[in-house]
């Protein structure tokens, strides 16, 4: 087990894809090791053979001026080459805008949801009273029954002699009128 | 430091096109040379190199991969399926079962017929490259892939879309096949280092 992950550490050393760390196991099992030392003398033999005998490999001039007219298509094709020399597809320019944007959208709306009730506090009478008491909330209907009985306690307490309120009790009625204004206060 | 291929790259959408013939040259190579080898020097190998580099100039804009050479590898071996794959059998050693969908790759003719073959085999580089030939094709491709283009194993593992561990144990296999083949050689071999 301890050789198989060496001999990794030797294909990978010589790669230069091994760590510092790597390293330092290797060669403390190399020192250790025949095998592997055999092993590690056997890739660098064949490396250096197989990459001495590929030698010189010969393409005919006629591949690579075809490479090179193709190029020269493809090239004058798309002009828009020279204006942006990394020129990326739509999404990948604009991914991180688009990204940016999402987000801040979602960040709103979130904000928006959460926050809504304690925006609308001033109004927290309307979430608060009870749905009866809501209705009767008619501002137009509160100022004419206020006016009302103003009207009704102004004739009591000017006519109270001469005049005859059914039921009229100056008390009762200063009363019913603070009732009211304090709800529309 | 920046590559000198990414430097042509630029300057051909800038639109020098010598910029391109630079690049080609520059991986003419390693490119040529795994094509070469893996189709076991088909007179069609030139055609391949070709496809890949036209390939590579009509696709430059999707072109995401940290180095090109990679990318170049990732195409040539596309299309030595693809060929693998529509080439009729001309001589089929191992014949697919009916239950075996079969594999396109032992569809490429035989080793054995092929000329560059029949020249191999008079040095050692020659039996070498006559050894190599007759690897499996995943662990001919890792072992061509690191001598020919000297990609790292993390380059070729994404190539083939597998682990990093399987692409080092595929070129294991592949140096204990070659030391077994190779075996009269390996004192050379050994010696041959710098």
């Amino acid at each position: 087990m301890k050789c198989e992950s060496n001999r990794k550490r030797v294909l990978l050393a010589q790669s230069g894809e091994l760590s510092w760390l790597g390293k330092r196991t290797l060669a403390r099992h190399l020192r250790a090791c025949p095998t592997c030392r055999q092993f590690e003398s056997d890739l660098r033999g064949l490396t250096h053979q197989a990459r001495a005998a590929a030698s010189e490999v010969e393409i005919s001039p006629a591949v690579f001026e075809r490479i090179r007219a193709a190029a020269r298509r493809e090239n004058s094709r798309s002009e828009l080459i020279h204006i942006h020399p990394s020129r990326e597809p739509f999404s990948i320019t604009f991914r991180p805008a688009i990204i940016y944007t999402a987000a801040a959208i979602l960040l709103l709306t979130g904000f928006w949801l959460t926050l809504r009730p304690v925006l609308r506090q001033p109004q927290m009478a309307e979430i608060t009273a009870p749905s009866s008491t809501v209705e009767e909330w008619d501002t137009a209907g509160i100022d004419s029954q206020i006016e009302n009985l103003n009207d009704r306690l102004d004739l009591a307490a000017t006519s109270e002699d001469t005049i005859d309120i059914e039921n009229t009790d100056i008390d009762s009625i200063a009363r019913e009128l603070l009732e009211l204004e304090g709800q529309q206060i | 430091m920046e590559s000198p291929e990414k430097a042509w790259l630029d300057e051909y959408r800038r639109g020098n096109v010598d910029a391109m013939g630079k690049l080609v040259e520059h991986f003419r190579r390693p490119i040529f040379g795994f094509i070469l080898k893996m189709t076991e020097g088909r007179e069609d190998a030139e055609e391949i190199f070709q496809e890949t580099w036209l390939r590579a100039i009509r696709n430059l804009d999707s072109y995401r991969d940290k180095r090109f050479i990679s990318w170049l590898f990732r195409i040539a071996q596309n299309l030595i399926i693809d060929r693998a794959r529509k080439a009729k059998p001309v001589s089929d050693p191992h014949p697919a079962g009916p239950d075996q969908p079969g594999d396109p790759w032992e569809r490429i003719p035989s080793p054995g017929i092929s000329p560059a073959r029949q020249v191999g085999g008079r040095d050692l580089g020659g039996r070498i490259a006559k050894a190599v030939s007759r690897l499996p094709r995943e662990q001919k491709e890792v072992f061509l892939m690191r001598m020919e283009g000297d990609l790292p194993f993390k380059e070729i593992a994404k190539i083939h879309g597998t682990s990093i561990n399987t692409a080092l144990a595929r070129m294991q296999y592949a140096l204990a096949k070659l030391k077994e083949e190779l075996r009269e050689d390996y004192r050379d071999i050994a010696g041959g280092q710098p």
